[in-house]
């Protein structure tokens, strides 16, 4: 019974302690977050000039607005792309951000962790994260930018949240962190630089502000050209910082209430079994006076017992899940950010509410039984004697085997019900890994789908036509197809409705990637939309679509739905944007590369070419996705192990009360002189038939709440179809096989455990 | 010396800090082929006794020589094998295992002696027609009546052909005819196969099956009439 209890409780306060994982998790995250942002004073625009502009102009222009109290602070930068080399040769992209000040106070706050600002040209303060690729406090960094080297003095390493996930490419709009090399240093020291044969002089490119009212910032700087904006809610850092936020927000309760109910479930079973144990011992309660709202008393007090050991546990377990995640999640990716553990009651009530709700809704069914119970019904119970048996032939087969094959349906009802319980928990595991399967094969698939070997981004626009191998400074005969693309941000509309459109047109789009059309035909002359776009606007293939660009409205067909890691993604040819200014120019090309090219001499060529403001290789990027993989597969293994475990429990708390009525016929199998190797085999094999069973039943749930989750997903991060594979579907038969065959231990040692001189003499007079 | 011996046994049990010593200096012999009787008053000892005789306990203290062997100081894998070749038990209960018929609760326990599954079902089949179930054979306990139960786990006891029958209580649950009947049938068995029977009873009537009869009481066992 000790055991019971301990099964029991374990199991509702892991399910509760998930459930206040998602709820409190979620509410650290943001609470981190929010003090992030307020602390650091994270601007609420990050706005790209067209060019480089003078900055006294730009700045007139913005303290005009700080003046009416439109802006509450900007800061005026020059941001350039170029690459840092290791001491070894190797380069990495890298940033270089020139600042008026090393640690800015009113706005987006330096982080000094080590070290000291820089104060003189030649020194810089250096994002963390790429110490190990040698930018570290006293060493010296080489930069190139605009064709001109820097060698650099690290003065400090600093923690920017504008850089938190420094490594943001374009390649379909993942971040991840790491690989990038920021630098922080005087904004005079980059203004010296000569851009186009004469130095840059006193001008910026870049500006953060502060603001409640970007539209107005945009208009006051509409003079000047502004080529991007990045709202703060748009950052990488941010969406990166509040994503994991919604998803626990949403799944991890919806994963627990699934736990809850199943083990609701077992529970419930087990008070049954309980309850009937004890129905002799009730009626001679009832013989002695005792009536049946005492007698139900108890078994309350017993629940209570049960819900509240769980609930104090799943506190403790609520509070560990949550920091553990959030410090696997974030910390492990984005070091040490000051996690905030806020004080808040009400994911804890909530977690103890559904504890107690749970266990006592499982004692409901025992009790109304119990209620109808009369004492003479009670003294003369007896254990249901009708058992259901099979195969009365004759059979050579061993009887110790016969013997597991047919406990397996003595009881019809209570199997399926077990096989049921512990299927719907091996379905909940399993699903979890469907879901990261088909998230990671969908990510990776979608990342390979890509026909190009490089893709570059030009610092200006140019000419469609003149994007070639020369113009790019390739090595000649290295680029085996040059494919030019023009990325522009719009909306789309439909019928009134409109969503913000990340429009790709290349008059290569064909050869660009190979599309997943889910509908339709890829055809470059209409609007080819991404899936997720396409079905929150409901459209479909023949539908007329409005695309906004700028000032000018383009109307397009649909000509297809397609998969797109830019959910936002239209994919269109240069000449049906004919009706936008300066449709024939181009801001980026796909390079494919011919076969035998000397590497090291196209990556100097590319990175060396002051028109490029960006260069990614598609083997940094599979390399840099395998890690990424890697480590979202970690957490999810994460996962899966935690929710096998509680599977494991699940399993072990059905079939104890299996074992725990057969006491008898084990100590009579002892007494007939059959040794333990025996006496478990009818055990396992009774456990195997279940497992199987159970696993059976599992897949289809596997699928179906996977579904489920990816609809959550969907919702709160990123949209991917949900396909069960060879791979998840092995996985999850592995992991059902493991964790329910493991709790055979319980019942096999319950059975040698049983003291064959205590139950005979039970059932004796003696 | 006979096929049993026990000498100088003790046997008590712990309960929180106090200490109740059941069997207390017990002495007992049995010979082979005998029915021997152990009665006493209800909490004197006889299933202790008796499950010391079957292996499924040990005495504090003494010895327990069962066909020349001292089981008293075996470990729990000695005692699983002298039970397994040396003892059968017939319970108060009958204790069949309810999900087999009645000739696969024989079978079950010759399964423990030999895997020969052809010779094991010949001989549960011989066993059960000595008990007169040749009909019955393919019956599930619950379907039998306690005589027909009682008689297969007499089978059941019989088919390994051990040295010693342990009975306890073996017609408690049992009508007067029935118990007779059950008593015979024993006798019969006893005479055929030369097995030493230990019967344990508070019913006084058996002792007229005995050969010999104890009498136990306060721990100690003394022979009726010695």
């Amino acid at each position: 019974m000790k055991w019971r209890v301990i099964g029991i409780s374990l199991l509702m306060a892991w399910a509760a302690g998930m459930f206040i994982m998602g709820l409190y998790g979620a509410e650290s995250m943001d609470a981190t977050v929010e003090d992030r942002l307020e602390n650091y004073k994270f601007p609420d625009a990050f706005i790209t000039l067209g060019g480089f502009e003078n900055r006294t102009d730009v700045a007139n222009a913005l303290d005009a607005l700080v003046a009416d109290g439109t802006v509450d602070a900007y800061q005026l930068r020059i941001s350039l792309q170029g690459h840092y080399w290791d001491d070894d040769g190797v380069r990495y992209p890298a940033e270089l951000l020139g600042v008026e000040e090393a640690q800015p106070e009113d706005i987006n706050r330096l982080d000094l962790e080590r070290g000291s600002a820089f104060s003189a040209f030649n020194e810089t303060v250096v994002q963390k994260g790429m110490e190990d690729q040698g930018l570290d406090l006293g060493k010296k960094a080489s930069f190139t930018v605009l064709g001109q080297e820097l060698e650099l003095d690290v003065t400090g390493i600093g923690g920017s949240t504008e850089f938190l996930m420094a490594g943001d490419v374009s390649f379909g709009g993942f971040s991840m962190p790491g690989g990038v090399a920021v630098a922080f240093l005087p904004l005079e020291q980059l203004q010296a630089l000569n851009y186009q044969s004469s130095p840059i002089g006193d001008k910026v490119n870049s500006i953060a502000v502060l603001t409640d009212d970007v539209d107005a910032v945009l208009d006051a700087l509409d003079a000047f050209g502004v080529s991007n904006v990045v709202l703060q809610e748009d950052h990488p850092s941010i969406i990166f910082l509040t994503a994991n936020a919604d998803e626990w927000r949403l799944i991890l309760p919806v994963l627990a209430g699934m736990f809850l109910f199943v083990g609701g479930f077992a529970i419930l079973m087990v008070f049954q079994r309980v309850v009937q144990n004890d129905t002799r011992f009730i009626g001679v309660l009832m013989a002695m006076g005792y009536d049946h709202r005492e007698i139900i008393r108890a078994y309350l007090s017993f629940g209570l017992l049960i819900a509240t050991i769980s609930a104090l546990l799943s506190v403790v377990l609520g509070v560990l899940l949550s920091y553990g995640m959030i410090v696997g999640l974030f910390e492990s990716v984005l070091g040490d950010i000051g996690i905030v553990m806020p004080v808040v009651l009400t994911p804890f009530i909530l977690g103890i509410a559904v504890c107690y709700l749970f266990v006592l809704a499982a004692l409901v069914w025992p009790l109304m039984k119990l209620r109808d119970l009369t004492p003479s019904e009670a003294l003369e119970h007896h254990e249901e004697s009708r058992i259901f048996t099979f195969a009365r032939k004759r059979s050579k087969r061993s009887k110790l085997f016969t013997l597991g094959l047919r406990n397996t349906v003595r009881r019809p009802k209570q199997t399926f019900a077990t096989i049921l319980v512990i299927g719907l928990a091996v379905g909940v595991t399993g699903s979890w890994m469907v879901v990261g399967d088909s998230a990671l094969t969908y990510i990776s698939g979608m990342t390979e789908d890509g026909n190009w070997d490089v893709e570059v981004n030009f610092a200006g626009t140019f000419p469609d036509t003149a994007v070639n191998e020369t113009m790019l400074g390739l090595p000649a005969g290295s680029a085996e197809k040059v494919m030019p693309f023009k990325v522009l941000l719009g909306e789309l509309s439909h019928d009134g409705a409109s969503e913000s459109a990340y429009i790709t047109a290349s008059d290569h789009l064909e050869d660009i990637r190979e599309f997943r059309v889910l509908d339709g035909e890829l055809d470059p002359s209409g609007a080819n939309l991404a899936y997720v776009l396409a079905d929150e606007m409901g459209l479909e293939v023949g539908d007329e679509v409005v695309l906004r660009v700028g000032a000018v409205d383009v109307t397009l067909e649909v000509t297809s739905i397609v998969h797109s890691l830019i959910e936002s993604g239209v994919y269109t040819s240069l000449d049906a944007l004919a009706g936008v200014p300066g449709n024939d120019m181009v801001n980026g090309a796909f390079i494919q590369l011919a076969d035998g090219h000397d590497e090291d001499a196209v990556r100097d060529a590319l990175y060396g070419n002051e028109a490029l403001t960006t260069v990614i290789f598609m083997t940094d990027t599979i390399e840099a996705m395998d890690e990424l993989i890697a480590m979202m597969m970690d957490v999810f293994n994460g996962f899966m192990f935690l929710n096998g475990f509680i599977a494991f429990i699940i399993a072990a708390a059905t079939v104890t009360i299996i074992a725990a009525e057969r006491d008898l016929e084990y100590a009579t199998l002892k007494s007939l002189g059959v040794n333990r190797r025996e006496l478990a085999k009818p055990i396992l094999l009774e456990m195997g038939i279940l497992t199987t069973a159970s696993v059976l039943v599992a897949l289809p749930i596997a699928y179906l709440f996977s579904q489920y989750l990816g609809s959550l997903y969907h919702r709160t991060s990123m949209y991917f179809p949900v396909e069960l594979s060879a791979y998840s579907l092995a996985f999850t038969v592995v992991v059902g096989l493991v964790f329910v065959m493991a709790a055979a231990i319980v019942p096999v040692k319950h059975a040698w455990d049983v003291d064959i001189e205590k139950m005979i003499r039970e059932r004796t007079s003696g | 010396m006979g096929l049993i011996e026990l000498k100088n046994i003790d046997k008590g049990y712990s309960s929180g800090a106090e200490f109740t010593a059941v069997l207390t200096g017990l002495e007992m012999e049995a010979h082979k082929g005998e029915m021997v009787i152990i009665m006493g008053p209800s909490g004197s000892g006889k299933t202790t006794l008796m499950n010391i005789l079957g292996g499924i306990d040990v005495p504090d203290a003494g010895s327990v020589v069962v066909d020349g062997e001292d089981i008293a100081g075996y470990d729990p894998v000695g005692l699983t094998a002298f039970r397994r070749n040396k003892v059968g038990f017939i319970f108060q209960f009958y204790n069949l295992v309810p999900t087999l018929t009645a000739l696969e609760n024989v079978e079950l326990s010759l399964e423990t002696i030999s895997k020969d599954g052809k010779a094991n079902s010949g001989r549960a089949e011989k066993y059960l027609r000595m008990v007169g179930l040749e009909d019955k054979m393919h019956n599930f306990p619950q379907e039998l009546s306690g005589g027909q139960q009682q008689r297969v786990a007499i089978a059941r006891a019989l088919a390994k052909e051990p040295r010693i029958i342990l009975a306890d209580e073996p017609t408690g649950n049992l009508d007067g005819k029935r118990e007779e009947a059950i008593m015979d049938l024993m006798k019969e068995l006893q005479k055929e196969f030369g097995t030493t029977f230990f019967i344990v009873t508070h019913n006084s009537k058996l002792k007229k099956y005995a050969d010999r009869v104890y009498e136990l009481g306060n721990g100690v066992l003394t022979l009726n009439g010695a």
